[in-house]
């Protein structure tokens, strides 16, 4: 009897902890040191750029970092060379593991920034961005560099030394800074991580996480676009068509007078 | 008011009045010459940055619309060849289904980008340099060659399409040929088109004046009637296979684009054609230099992102 009754409990006991394990581990989850203004950031209609604040504290004389970066997307890319004297696309290649976005701030020069972390900045991406396809006789380095190029020339790579003002007061120091968000960000679940570093060595990191998402007509069209396909071409051939004939006929009846 | 517009398949915000403008100019274009204005609009969208496969399938989407307003104000001026523009339409759709093929051929031996972009120079070049010393060549004529009532010869072009089966008239173009003759030319302009990417207009339209011996003003008015239909298999196409239409885009640039395509037609009809193929031809070497200095001078990044033209 006390065997049956105790064994909805077990289970009860065992979800509970199943669920305490893969909850997030708050080391790096959001944190109250790092505040992330605004943190939902809604493509509309009539969206353009977006700014997002972002602030925290880190313990003082350390080094300040912040990083964002989005959702990685493979990207197909031609590479372009120079063949007789000519230039022209002379092979092509995916890219996996590159962030949508990526960008990076650090405070002003200080003692505690002379070093670095080699993981700081676009070293860290070159680790895990992979090409696979036509690459070219020299070096991967020389793809990654155009790779970054290309993504800065959009808005959507970008390191920002001294990026972050520093305040120090007390124990701490007080950090802000702000990214702007191009007009092709695409939605997705973004991370900042506010790193606090000495010497090259991480003392302190935090987290917060930033949502862009697609709403009203925009979302409305891309769903049509993505799961109606071919409803949606037609609908595309006919308002083209309506609208070329609607044209013509108010030309024409105008020019008839 | 930032007059901005977010354009949810270009994943990217672009100034409204930007793409009206653009659309327009493109349309007066169309309009005016009977061309898609592809070759010109898909690299102007590339430089605002939409990227270059919704750049260039929006850009048929918007076509459609032009081509629409364009044949509609051609038709009621009576210059739609319908028959004619069948014939060439059907050689047209083999044409690009064989130059899709061979494209997969070059692309798998390495050598699709070389021929694509000399095809492009040699043609662009060939066009319009023979349309600019003929339409310049025929102006000069006509001021002076009006006393002398000289037997045309007959030349050997003219002898060979003579020579071929089923003759038959084609009454709006004023022309007596073999049904073959457009269907090989459609066949031929429809490989092309596909080997460079776009509609085509550019390469019809001479095709039609100097090798089908078609009136200029008939020529305009059927080049757009094939293009609108060229352009809506490729608007449903790239819909349903790539989801590269962006429609909010289309529709800016068609509302642009329709206005001028009716400006353009009527100034086609206040041009002489001689006057109208000068203006097409020097377009049309205005892109080839603009392709050729592209060829020659370093790119600013070495990589870019796949597709358009």
């Amino acid at each position: 009897m006390r065997t049956s009754s105790a064994f909805p409990w077990m289970i009860i006991s065992t979800a509970l902890m199943l669920v305490a394990l893969n909850a997030p581990s708050h080391a790096m989850a959001a944190s109250q040191d790092i505040h992330v203004v605004p943190n939902k950031v809604h493509i509309s209609a009539l969206f353009r750029k977006a700014t997002v604040s972002v602030s925290g504290n880190i313990p003082k004389n350390a080094c300040a970092t912040v990083e964002l970066d989005g959702p990685a997307q493979d990207a197909h890319l031609v590479r372009k060379g120079r063949r007789g004297g000519l230039w022209m696309t002379v092979g092509e290649m995916t890219v996996h593991g590159a962030p949508s976005v990526y960008m990076w701030l650090s405070s002003p020069n200080s003692a505690a920034c002379e070093n670095p972390p080699t993981s700081a900045g676009y070293e860290s991406l070159k680790k895990s961005i992979e090409f696979k396809g036509d690459l070219p006789k020299q070096s991967v380095a020389t793809v990654f560099d155009q790779f970054v190029k290309l993504k800065e020339a959009q808005g959507l790579y970008g390191v920002f030394p001294k990026g972050l003002k520093v305040v120090e007061s007390g124990d701490h120091a007080s950090v802000e800074g702000h990214f702007t968000l191009p007009e092709s960000i695409v939605p997705g679940h973004y991370r900042v991580v506010l790193s606090a570093t000495n010497n090259g060595k991480i003392v302190e990191r935090e987290s917060a996480d930033l949502f862009v998402d697609m709403t009203g007509i925009p979302a409305l069209l891309r769903t049509l676009a993505f799961h109606h396909a071919v409803w949606y071409g037609l609908a595309a051939v006919i308002i083209a068509i309506l609208t070329g004939y609607i044209m013509g006929l108010l030309f024409t009846s105008k020019s008839a007078h | 008011m930032s007059w901005s517009v977010y354009l949810p398949i270009a994943g990217n915000s672009v100034n409204i009045i930007l793409l009206l403008g653009l659309g327009g100019a493109v349309g007066f274009l169309s309009g005016l010459f009977g061309v898609g204005g592809g070759f010109l609009m898909t690299p102007l969208l590339i430089m605002v940055g939409i990227p270059p496969v919704v750049a260039a399938a929006s850009d048929s989407n918007q076509i459609v619309a032009a081509s629409t307003s364009a044949t509609y104000a051609h038709y009621k001026m009576g210059n739609v060849d319908f028959k004619m523009g069948f014939i060439l339409l059907i050689g047209g759709v083999v044409g690009g289904t064989l130059g899709v093929q061979l494209i997969k051929i070059l692309r798998s031996l390495g050598d699709a980008d070389l021929v694509i972009r000399l095809t492009y120079v040699v043609m662009l070049g060939v066009v319009g340099a023979y349309m600019f010393i003929e339409s310049l060549q025929s102006m000069r004529k006509v001021k002076v060659q009006e006393a002398k009532t000289e037997a045309p010869k007959t030349s050997g072009y003219a002898r060979a399409i003579r020579a071929l089966p089923w003759q038959m008239p084609f009454p709006k173009s004023g022309v007596t040929l073999s049904p073959l003759l457009p269907l090989i030319l459609g066949i031929f302009v429809g490989i092309l088109a596909a080997i460079m990417g776009v509609g085509g207009g550019f390469i019809m339209v001479p095709v039609m004046v100097y090798l089908l011996r078609m009136p200029m003003h008939v020529v305009v008015g059927t080049s757009l009637f094939q293009i609108l239909f060229t352009c809506i298999n490729v608007t449903i196409m790239q819909s349903a296979t790539n989801h590269t239409v962006d429609i909010v885009l289309a529709i800016l640039l068609l509302l642009g684009s329709t206005v001028g395509a009716q400006f353009g037609a009527r100034l086609s009809r206040v041009l002489q054609g001689d006057q109208l193929k000068i203006i097409l031809a020097s377009l049309v070497l205005l892109v080839m230099v603009q392709m050729l200095v592209g060829l020659v001078i370093p790119p600013h990044v070495l990589l870019a992102y796949k597709g358009g033209h």
